[in-house]
């Protein structure tokens, strides 16, 4: 569940899980650049769904922040470990090329496989809990499983 | 913008994190998808080292002044 932004517009520090429906109702519809980005979110998961090996998505950034202008939209997913680029068609491929995602999906995306162990994973969603001005911010993960 | 010590030792935590995931993605990727995939946490790495340098670079009456 997604809690209340404090004041200064993140959530509180934390991971939070949360369905694709919470995350559109709390992100992705107060504002015509939130209705944008909330469908190219969605598409990036279906798009990422479609390999079959998608195990998990996190997102960060402004996006999950309470301002009406989010800049873009800061993710990482998260694959298995026999996933390959190579063995999707190009349209799938694109997510995981960082330039091409930009202008397609005006995201960030970072990616890797799951197999670069737990620790690592932690590590990563631990630092971008700190904004680009050193404050502390809550990261939503999306329950790919529970999608509406 | 790092204005104090506080942050300095955060973007310095941060920067220290984003090595180590590096350091542990080149052993699980391929090369070609580890080029790929560490492209977006090598612009994120600078950035912080750029914050780093930027906040050192300043005298202590300039970091009073932030």
């Amino acid at each position: 569940m997604i809690p209340e932004f404090q004041r200064d517009g993140n959530l509180p520090k934390g991971l939070y899980k949360a369905t694709f429906t919470e995350v559109k109702e709390t992100s992705g519809s107060s504002s015509a650049r939130r209705k944008l980005l909330i469908v190219n979110l969605e598409n990036i998961i279906e798009l990422a769904k479609s390999t079959g090996k998608l195990e998990r998505v996190i997102v960060w950034g402004s996006f999950v922040s309470n301002t009406e202008f989010p800049r873009d939209i800061d993710l990482l997913l998260i694959m298995s470990d026999d996933f390959e680029i190579d063995a999707n068609p190009p349209n799938v491929k694109r997510l995981f090329d960082y330039a091409q995602s930009r202008i397609v999906f005006n995201a960030d995306i970072f990616w890797t496989k799951s197999s670069i162990d737990e620790e690592a994973i932690d590590l990563w969603l631990e630092t971008y809990q700190i904004t680009r001005d050193y404050k502390l911010r809550g990261i939503v993960e999306v329950m790919i499983h529970d999608k509406e | 913008m790092i204005r104090n010590d506080e942050q300095l030792m955060k973007a310095k935590e941060a920067v220290r994190n984003l090595e180590l995931i590096l350091e542990k993605a080149r052993k699980v990727h391929s090369p070609s998808e580890y080029r790929a995939m560490s492209e977006p946490i090598l612009i994120e790495l600078q950035q912080r080292e750029n914050d780093i340098i930027r906040y050192l670079s300043l005298t202590e009456t300039e970091v009073a002044a932030l």
